[in-house]
């Protein structure tokens, strides 16, 4: 393992996440005042400045001289996280979000609330930049809202934008940020494209990993700007409202600025652009790069597209079908196929909702439960197993049944008519077995860790965790936040947004050991 | 005049013997002495040494060369060299554009000549004139003789038409017609240019001749789809075959792939064996490999079980192509033991083409002879001369001749033209204004044109005489 190759990542990845740290405190300080923008935001960001410091000067002293390996870039990648998140933390502890320093040492809150202070921006942090979309800003754990009807809302506005930011940064900019990282200073950028296996490769898209990149990034701005002014021209939303809603969809979030989010909007035209923007956002994203070429029939024709958005049409049929059919919704016709396609096209992955679907008829939250499964497309900013997995495993299990009555037809998978390598077939397989237990083995835990909740609760808050979608079923329904969930299960559900995130191998790679064989530099 | 060929392997010494035959000067090139050593039955002049040298050519006589053919077993060199010979024939002649010398190149990989995979348009490049890939041949030779199986010999004609020679059974209704008078018995049955009687007396026909048991017929046809009502009308018969025949093909290489696609086209069921996982793999992801009608199958094809397994017998056509002459011959004679009622082989070497032929249970095909004939055809592109011989009718053989400006049968007719020079005309290649090639039959021309190109049968006694009028 070259650690000096990974200290140089990280102290980069750090240092750059200062960077928006400071334009959030320079509009605290406009808004909240310097002090509480010092407190919040200054400290941050020095931190970050000293840890990246003391990262890259330690790097800059030992020059790699070899390239980057596989192991190395799936070890930064993965452990680039850590340190983005711990200071993407500590607004929300310094701040009074959640039971801080500052309200220790006023002796407002125990030692004990202190700890818990730091596991709830821990967790508000992780959910924020892996845009899983769940919070625990919740009167019971946040000092500002004692009482409050609207507990988010109450917070610092450079707060809710900085929890907004946070995850249109994760969306794609961690990583891609990573991948820029590593094509400037290491030349390993290649790597890291295999690191985040996804469909059409990313690659493909410019001669070098950092046209790809900036290119990538010029399409996710553009997209915000878009819905931004949507938002706060077309309907009535104000410009700080606009603002946050559209960082969260594109990033396909689901932070909202208050508790009870879109509901609290109820207007049709405001869930109408944010359906079409969280659909576009949950397909790839090499796809707008064809239509910028001019190819838009090329991307028209892409099977994943097409899949993901014959999914989501079933499901929204079958739900609306459902609902209108159990009489479970008291609203009208075309309020409740609207509700249904609203949280058909969220569940995948970003997690708004615009009505409490944990109150369904049973067949549709199946459905709901299935669609966060199933999640985005691949090198979309969603989450969940990603339709082109499915799909590969779907003609997987087809060629096993065709093998088993002609053993000896060679028989080819394609996607887009292009054959799948089976290489590639061997990692989805492995994504897909590790998900399967890695899903199994959570389910088990929490279920130990809290006896109280029932199996719905189990299951859809280990898959919303898993596919970072945000709202779960049952106990935890689009109007509770997770506040309420043990300590040891925020820890869980926090480290399994981190590995969904990551694609489950990512990470996994860091726990064998032949990944840490052979440490030291002189490798 | 004289011709180069660069590469003594047999397709290089076949392309020379033809040549020879038609009296011209050939020179041959190989660096392999012992090639150079088994040409030396040829009357050629014989050069060792690499068609990518000055010294070989300058030897060769470049100076003097009408034509050079480049048929090494290296497709690049063949096409680096038709550049690089054409640079030194300018150098030696003091001609630019070496206008004077006709480069041919003899690739085998026709994915070189791919637009977007490939290097093509090759002729833009190389500088060779014609690029001879006869994979497309070979495949609609094979393909038009499984078709047909009753039918003696079918060779193509030009690109699009076919010669039939076939022998007249004793329960023909053919008997005691005369030849000109068939088409008003069977509808569009092809016309029959020649014959040859039983006694072995070959002819021109000229309508007159009546037929007889045991003559030899040799019909031109324009597609294959006369070729029932030939079979039919000299009282044979082929065995029973849908329109959509069941087809196994032995080998996913180049030319099984492109059989394979070639019966797909025409919506049959194609299963192919193969051996070799990789090249069954290729197969399977080329676009050809995502038809629904295909099935590759990787095995053994000569694993009894196998062929069990899918139900050979139940299959219509039955083709062996894969690369060694003798597991094809051994898989299609027992393709045709099983059951299998048309079955055809590909083979390298082309005398073992006669042996199968004689044996008579299948239908072979010579990769080499196609490529042989097909560089022929690009040489009399450009000079009249032997098309085609017709093995069955061994005094009768079909050349091909553009008209030039100033020949003497411009605005003649067919008939007239044919009587003039003692051939029959089967076929005629027009250019429109627009540069567009139309292949025509006699019947359809009311007088020849300059720049038309005729496909003749003639008597090979006459040919120095036809070629002499032709203007060679």
């Amino acid at each position: 393992m070259r650690w000096d190759a990974i200290g140089l990542v990280l102290g980069w990845t750090i240092r750059i996440v200062a960077i928006p740290l400071a334009i959030i405190g320079l509009f605290s300080a406009y808004t909240e005042g310097v002090d509480y923008a010092g407190k919040t935001y200054l400290i941050p960001i020095l931190i970050a400045v000293l840890v990246s410091q003391w990262f890259i000067s330690k790097a800059a002293a030992n020059p790699s001289k070899k390239r980057i390996r596989d192991r190395e870039a799936f070890v930064a990648v993965a452990l680039g996280w850590i340190p983005v998140i711990a200071l993407g933390a500590l607004p929300y502890w310094l701040g009074g979000t959640f039971f801080g320093p500052f309200e220790f040492l006023a002796g407002d809150a125990t030692s004990v609330e202190l700890l818990r202070g730091i596991l709830h921006s821990w967790f508000e942090s992780m959910s924020g930049f892996t845009t899983t979309g769940a919070t625990v800003i919740d009167p019971a754990t946040s000092p500002i809202c004692d009482g409050s009807n609207d507990c988010i809302g109450s917070q610092a506005k450079s707060i809710i934008l900085w929890r907004s930011l946070t995850q249109w940064l994760g969306g794609m900019g961690v990583i891609m940020l990573g991948l820029l990282i590593f094509s400037t200073v290491l030349g390993g950028g290649m790597n890291l494209a295999r690191a985040e296996l996804t469909g059409p490769s990313l690659s493909r898209l410019g001669p070098s990993l950092q046209s790809t990149a900036r290119r990538l990034w010029l399409i996710y701005s553009a997209l915000t700007l878009l819905e931004i002014s949507l938002l706060y021209f077309v309907t009535d939303m104000s410009m700080f409202n606009s603002i946050n809603y559209s960082m969260t969809t594109l990033a396909s979030g689901g932070f909202g600025t208050s508790d009870s989010g879109i509901i609290s909007f109820d207007s049709a035209l405001i869930e109408s652009i944010l359906m079409v923007f969280m659909l576009l956002t949950c397909i790839n994203y090499s796809l707008y790069h064809l239509f910028l070429a001019g190819r838009g029939k090329e991307a028209l024709k892409d099977e994943e597209l097409r899949g993901y958005l014959l999914i989501i049409f079933i499901a929204w049929l079958a739900m609306g079908f459902n609902l209108v059919r159990s009489g479970a919704s008291d609203d009208g016709f075309l309020e409740t196929m609207r509700d249904a396609a609203f949280q058909a096209i969220s569940i995948s992955s970003t997690g708004y909702s615009s009505t409490d679907f944990s109150k369904w008829p049973v067949f549709s939250q199946f459905v709901l439960l299935l669609l966060m499964i199933v999640g985005a497309s691949a090198g979309s900013t969603g989450g969940g197993l990603k339709v082109l997995r499915i799909r590969i495993a779907f003609e997987l299990a087809k060629r096993e049944v065709l093998r088993i009555i002609q053993p000896k037809k060679v028989i080819a998978m394609r996607v887009n008519e292009e054959v799948i390598d089976e290489e590639q077939v061997w990692i989805v397989i492995g994504m897909l077995s590790s998900w399967m237990v890695l899903a199994m083995a959570s389910m088990l835990v929490i279920s130990l860790l809290e006896p109280g909740w029932d199996m719905e609760s189990v299951l859809s808050v280990v898959m919303s965790s898993l596919g970072n979608t945000g709202p779960a079923l049952g106990n935890y329904g689009p109007t509770t936040t997770w506040a309420s969930m043990g300590d040891l299960t925020l820890i869980w559900t926090s480290l399994l947004m981190w590995l969904g995130r990551l694609e489950l191998l990512t990470v996994l790679v860091l726990l064998h050991p032949r990944t840490w064989a052979g440490s030291g530099r002189s490798e | 005049m004289r011709v180069i060929i660069a590469g003594a392997g047999e397709v290089g010494r076949g392309v020379a013997q033809a040549l020879r035959q038609e009296r011209r000067s050939v020179a041959l090139i190989d660096p392999d002495p012992s090639a150079i050593n088994e040409s030396q039955s040829l009357d050629c002049l014989l050069v060792t040494g690499s068609a990518l040298s000055r010294d070989s050519l300058l030897r060769a006589g470049i100076s003097d060369a009408e034509i050079i053919v480049m048929a090494t077993n290296n497709d690049e060199i063949n096409l680096l060299a038709c550049a690089f010979a054409k640079r030194v024939y300018s150098e030696q002649v003091g001609d630019r554009n070496a206008s004077g010398l006709i480069a041919i190149a003899r690739i085998r990989n026709p994915n070189l000549m791919n637009l977007n995979r490939g290097a093509g348009p090759l002729e833009k490049w190389t500088r060779a004139d014609h690029i001879v890939c006869p994979n497309d041949e070979i495949v609609d030779q094979l393909a038009a003789g499984l078709l047909a199986p009753a039918i003696d010999e079918i060779l193509p004609l030009g690109d699009t038409s076919w010669i039939a020679v076939t022998t007249v059974e004793g329960n023909s209704t053919l008997i005691g017609v005369a030849t000109g008078k068939v088409g008003e018995i069977f509808v569009g049955i092809p016309p029959i240019y020649a014959k040859s009687s039983a006694e072995g007396d070959d002819i021109l026909t000229n309508g007159s001749e009546i037929i007889q048991e045991g003559d030899k017929l040799v019909f031109v046809s324009s597609s294959t789809e006369p070729f029932g009502q030939i079979t039919i009308a000299t009282g044979r018969k082929d065995p029973e075959m849908s329109d959509r025949p069941q087809v196994a093909i032995f080998g996913a290489t180049q030319f099984g792939n492109k059989l394979a696609s070639h019966y797909l086209n025409i919506g049959s069921e194609v299963v192919v064996i193969e051996p070799d996982l990789d090249a069954a793999n290729e197969l399977v992801g080329s676009p050809v490999g995502m038809n629904k009608r295909l099935d590759v199958i990787h095995g053994d094809p000569q694993d009894e079980e196998l062929l069990k397994e899918l139900e050979i017998d139940e299959h219509d056509i039955a083709v062996a192509a894969l690369d060694d002459d003798n597991l094809n011959i051994a898989i299609s004679m027992r393709a045709f033991d099983k059951g299998v009622a048309r079955t055809g082989l590909l083979l390298k070497d082309r005398s073992l083409v006669e042996a199968i032929q004689r044996i008579g249970l299948t239908n072979p095909i010579s990769r080499r002879l196609v490529t042989i004939t097909s560089i022929l055809k690009s040489i009399h592109m450009n000079l009249p001369g032997t098309y085609q011989v017709l093995p069955p009718l061994s005094s009768i053989i079909s050349i091909s001749a553009t008209i030039s400006d100033e020949n003497s049968i411009i605005g003649r007719s067919i008939a007239d033209a044919e009587s003039k020079l003692g051939v029959r005309i089967v076929m005629v290649d027009r250019e429109d204004e627009n540069g567009i090639h139309f292949v025509l039959n006699p019947n359809q021309i009311e007088s020849i044109n300059a720049g038309d190109r005729l496909y003749l049968l003639l008597r090979k006694d006459d040919l120095k005489r036809v070629e002499k009028t032709l203007g060679s």
